[in-house]
């Protein structure tokens, strides 16, 4: 079955939609700036990050955690890029597939705030606590009555929910997924890397050889996947397709990335058997490229695994030095970043990339590079071992008859 | 039609610690009641001191359930788990995040901020017992169709699907009397039978048809529509290619009164109600509980040795499920 790409919608800390975002990551920006405690909460401990600036007033539900509301944005944009309408007659037919990392759990942090500022905690909120709700919230608020599906695969969670929404459509299920994924920045992420001391201080340099880890950013990113007989019966405009996809788990340490990179290269060759292609196929590469010491080595490791002797002319770039990690919305994000980067020929840089932690690899810096490409990979790996890959194909239009 | 199997289950719950407890006392016909159960009991010591109540069900019932088989067989690529959680370890989060806000920083464990991410308790079943195929951990939604769907494009030779919640309340951090949860996990071992049987495993049930239906879970506890679950257990019994006819016995989600049940007998013209099954309510146990009626089911057909088809329902967070199994 032929599945393809026909809105895409994205809010981060590089931009508010697609044409911002796609822009700044063209010109090698960076959008991780210094943080000011009132930002984020009283207890600010990360000092660099990738925060949505509101001043816009986009995310005004307030209602929400900031987790359905950063959805709700990037969604309403997906929806009307793809210029998709809602009704009766297709609501059934229509899923989100979304996935996340810090889910609901900010209510966590704000009750346990509650507790030690002795104020009232509304228990009527705690019910956003559960990691499904953002989905089922943005369903009902667009009419979606479809498949829902949420998946919590740390931060590979959104890269994965491609494969729950490929299920979907393959099985039937649905003519149109959504999928995308949506988190915030938390005190409980800038906690949990600082303890494990995986928290940069002030750049995050994926893929250079001075690099210190990761720094956190917020994102929300979807993708509108439909049938091809949908987006043609509709007119609808094709950014490309769905080639293939595969995942696995490294069954190897919970934080740890296998340095033999075995759940990278099962989902990469998973996916590259689905799509029905071959390694020397791929254009281009958008790695997890998180910017620390282990997982960076380790994709190296996998793509010399995989294309040997060609593994120096792959051309391949991190995105995490422009958004930040956005956990479990980093494989939408970057999905996202992929498609765009298939559709309008041209590789965007790695940002603040100086020297590359292994010479004569291909990986893109300094400049966007055109290049005609027919086919784009985009990796995501995680904690507790999920690994996934997305394969997506140039779509060319035929004649039709 | 349907061609998968199962092949294995294994649980912890207040139902009992292991399959063939929950069997016993299902056989028993007694009543669950909430317990605090000694998991640790259940894990080896160094799973006691590196993780946290949360995986510890899920290692307790996947171990139940790998226990009794020759899984560890299959080539661990080609072993896969779907798991699902409807909170996830929201105590340890809770825990995680007293810890920074009340104490600092510095106290926060690294060893615990792991626990704190949803997939945890998946990832340390995957490290325990090498599962390097589909790996999906999933958040409200029932994983089998997401299961069946991968075994069916033969990317896993077995899929282990299953639950796992420790929430006892309606949020662990929240009071709130009016619904009490169960904690608990429950797994199964599902496979192509072509497989199954080449490889010679005890087949529990054989599921050849699946229908279901999706809704948005509001939140409120509205009924699901009637005609919504008729088109579920019609699907099945469509899938399976069998007739309305061959359905000897139903197990339902709910009891007395229901949408369900009118549903049921609305498409059953010949029901009655000895021909329904409804055990009890599940829906407490959260996700684990999503396995329980099926279980049911699997025990009655397997002790009393019917051979009639069984339609099972099963009421998901989000959608119904109906399956064929004989």
């Amino acid at each position: 079955m032929k599945i393809v790409v026909t809105g895409l919608g994205v809010l981060n800390c590089m931009g508010k939609n697609k044409d911002d975002f796609w822009k700044r990551l063209c010109n090698g920006e960076s959008g991780l700036k210094t943080v000011y405690p009132d930002e984020v909460n009283e207890n600010n401990i990360m000092q660099v990050g990738g925060i949505v600036h509101d001043e816009d007033q986009m995310l005004t539900d307030s209602g929400y955690t900031r987790t359905t509301q950063l959805a709700m944005v990037a969604l309403d944009e997906a929806i009307r890029d793809a210029g998709l309408a809602i009704d009766d007659s297709n609501k059934e037919r229509i899923g989100i597939s979304l996935g996340t990392s810090i889910g609901g759990y900010q209510e966590v942090e704000k009750y346990q705030r509650s507790l030690k500022n002795c104020s009232k905690y509304d228990p009527e909120n705690s019910i956003q606590v559960y990691p499904a709700y953002t989905a089922h919230v943005i369903a009902g608020k667009y009419g979606i009555e479809g498949p829902l599906v949420t998946n919590g695969a740390a931060c590979a969670a959104s890269s994965n929910s491609f494969g729950n929404a490929l299920a979907l459509m393959r099985g039937g299920k649905c003519d149109v997924v959504i999928t995308g994924g949506c988190d915030p920045v938390s005190y409980m992420s800038q906690c949990g890397f600082v303890s494990l001391k995986a928290l940069a201080k002030e750049l995050c340099r994926p893929f250079n050889k001075d690099r210190k880890g990761i720094l956190i950013g917020e994102a929300a990113a979807f993708l509108v996947l439909e049938t091809y007989e949908h987006a043609k019966a509709r007119n609808a405009r094709i950014y490309c397709e769905v080639a293939g996809y595969g995942c696995s788990n490294d069954a190897y340490h919970t934080t740890a990335p296998d340095p033999k990179a075995g759940g990278a290269i099962r989902s990469i060759n998973r996916a590259l058997n689905d799509a029905g292609i071959k390694a020397c196929d791929i254009d281009y590469i958008n790695m997890h490229g998180t910017g620390t010491k282990l997982n960076d080595v380790m994709e190296i490791f996998a793509l010399d695994q995989i294309w040997g002797e060609q593994a120096k002319n792959v051309h391949f770039s991190s995105i995490k030095g422009s958004v930040g990690h956005t956990l479990g919305c980093a494989g939408a994000v970057e999905a996202l970043a992929s498609v765009l980067t298939l559709y309008n020929e041209a590789i965007p840089p790695t940002a603040l990339l100086e020297e590359p932690i292994a010479e004569g690899y291909s990986v893109v810096k300094d400049k966007t590079i055109p290049k005609k490409m027919k086919f784009a990979m985009s990796n995501s790996f995680a904690f507790a071992g999920n690994s996934s890959c997305i394969i997506f194909g140039k779509y060319e239009e035929k004649s039709e008859g | 039609m349907k061609d998968i199997v199962i092949t294995g289950a294994g649980t912890v719950s207040s139902l009992g610690i292991g399959f063939e407890n929950y069997v016993q006392r299902n056989k028993n016909k007694e009543s669950f009641k909430p317990e605090n159960i000694d998991i640790d009991s259940s894990c080896g010591n160094m799973d006691i001191r590196r993780n946290d109540r949360f995986t510890k069900f899920g290692l307790a019932a996947f171990k139940d359930m790998i226990d009794n088989s020759k899984y560890l067989d299959i080539d661990p690529d080609e072993r896969g788990a779907i798991v699902n959680t409807y909170l996830g370890p929201l105590n340890t989060v809770n825990n995680f995040m007293h810890t920074a806000i009340y104490d600092g920083l510095s106290q926060a464990s690294p060893m615990l901020f792991p626990n704190t991410v949803i997939n945890a308790g998946l990832g340390r079943i995957s490290i325990e017992y090498k599962l390097k195929g589909v790996s999906y951990m999933l958040c409200g939604t029932n994983p089998l169709f997401y299961a069946m769907s991968d075994l069916q494009s033969k990317h896993s030779k077995v899929v282990f699907v299953g639950g796992m919640d420790d929430a006892k309340s309606h949020l662990a951090f929240v009071e709130d009397e009016q619904r009490v949860f169960y904690e608990s996990a429950a797994f199964i071992g599902l496979e192509r039978r072509v497989d199954a049987e080449t490889r010679g495993a005890a087949i529990m049930a054989h599921i050849i048809g699946m229908g279901s239906f999706n809704y948005v879970n509001r939140f409120d506890c509205a009924d699901i529509p009637q005609e919504k679950i008729y088109a579920a257990m019609k699907k099945a019994i469509d899938d399976a290619e069998i007739n309305v006819e061959d359905i000897g016995r139903i197990y339902l989600f709910s009891i007395e009164d229901s949408t369900e049940t009118k549903a049921a007998k609305s498409l059953f013209d010949k029901c009655n109600n000895k021909m329904v099954y409804c055990r009890t309510d599940y829906s407490s146990f959260l996700s684990a509980g999503e396995f329980f009626t099926l279980f049911d089911a699997i025990i009655d057909m397997n002790s009393h040795r019917y051979t009639d088809h069984t339609l099972v329902n099963i009421k998901a967070f989000d959608c119904i499920i109906s399956l064929v199994i004989k």
